[in-house]
């Protein structure tokens, strides 16, 4: 029974990390609301209707129900310019947050693959051993229709040819050119590979 | 380096997306001007326009200039640029986040002291988005793969093909742009 390795989160390798991803959420959430309350203002400003220097003192005389828009004419602009500023402020706290999230993130991701890097190259052992033993294996098949090639048998009517050349490549060129990409990355020992297989 | 064309086929492989999208793309931006029609003559296209196109295509919109011309948040050249310096030169790119709704992207790359910058870009006055949200995350191995394509495309040539070529195999005759 293989046994089954466990990929910490980013959050488990670097106690940094929630925290500044937890922070970098909440601004962008700030941001999307102040977003949000510009349209709505922006929106307001352009359905206004028209009278809109009745101010809330003016409808009190009048003894008319008061207009919220109406009641501080300025109040719309000023709160667009509030949130002018404060956007401002908000994308410079987002731009050192993402950059907080960025170090802590690749800090986490060196930490977890120094950890998992043995197992990544037990399996990738284990892709180049069966991948040999699958290349043998064909060699055998091969040798096979070879021989009944020699004698002349009309063997492809009774025997459906499965050849796997389309999988392993001609003369299995696709297998020994993923080895050598694993000899290279120092993943498996040159001498374990067969003559045949070696480039 | 690359014709527009060859460009277009590069970004495709890289992205692995269907045969001829990024050239779809890079019709509807060069029909707006964004980038410079060539038609016949197999020019080299500019990291710029290559940026163009790749923007274009993974944000599915032709409407790129509002992409191209964000700024960082604390300063320096525009997204277009910066983006169009790494395309040039990926070795040093580490992630580019594109957010695919609205314009907003962050890049990150390995800085001038080897360690890990990020760098938030955003349009200078913010439009109206919707509620939701899309982001596109583009690794570094797109940006080499990119680099690489570009760097070994074939050389094309325009006009009919030299009359010594007619007695040539097929594979060893030069290489002719077709219709953009």
């Amino acid at each position: 029974m293989k046994q089954k390795t466990i990929v910490r989160a980013l959050e488990d390798a670097d106690p940094t990390y929630a925290p500044a991803k937890d922070l970098l959420a909440k601004l962008k959430a700030n941001l999307a609301t102040i977003d949000r309350e510009d349209d709505d203002l922006r929106f307001r400003l352009s359905n206004r209707k028209p009278g809109a220097e009745k101010t809330s003192r003016v409808a009190a005389l009048l003894g008319e129900e008061v207009d919220e828009d109406n009641a501080a004419p300025n109040g719309i602009s000023e709160r667009l310019k509030a949130n002018a500023s404060s956007r401002v402020d908000l994308r410079a706290a987002i731009e050192i947050a993402t950059q907080r999230l960025a170090t802590a993130r690749h800090a986490a991701s060196k930490t977890i693959c120094e950890e998992v890097r043995k197992e990544y190259a037990t399996r990738v052992k284990a892709v180049a051993d069966a991948l040999v033993a699958a290349h043998q294996a064909h060699a055998e098949l091969l040798e096979l229709t070879e021989e009944l090639n020699d004698r002349d048998i009309a063997w492809t009517g009774s025997l459906p040819p499965m050849l796997a050349t389309a999988i392993f490549g001609h003369n299995s060129g696709r297998i020994s050119g993923w080895l050598k990409d694993a000899v290279v990355a120092g993943f498996v020992d040159k001498k374990s590979i067969p003559q045949e297989l070696a480039r | 380096m690359a014709t527009a064309l060859q460009a277009c086929q590069a970004i495709d492989d890289a992205l692995r997306l269907q045969h001829k999208t990024a050239e779809g793309y890079a019709r509807r931006i060069r029909a707006q001007g964004i980038i410079p029609a060539t038609q016949g003559k197999p020019e080299h296209i500019a990291s710029a326009d290559i940026a163009a196109i790749l923007v274009a295509t993974v944000t599915s919109s032709a409407t790129v200039v509002d992409y191209l011309d964000m700024r960082p948040v604390s300063g320096g050249a525009t997204f277009g640029e910066t983006l169009a310096r790494f395309i040039a030169k990926p070795h040093d790119l580490l992630d580019l986040r594109i957010d695919a709704v609205a314009p907003g992207a962050v890049l990150t790359f390995r800085g001038h002291d080897h360690g890990v910058r990020a760098t938030t870009f955003m349009p200078a006055e913010s439009p109206q988005r919707p509620a939701f949200s899309r982001e596109v995350h583009i690794g570094p191995d797109v940006f080499i793969n990119l680099a690489h394509a570009i760097a070994a495309a074939p050389e094309v040539r325009a006009g009919r093909r030299p009359l010594r070529e007619r007695y040539r195999t097929y594979e060893t005759t030069s290489r002719f742009q077709e219709n953009q």
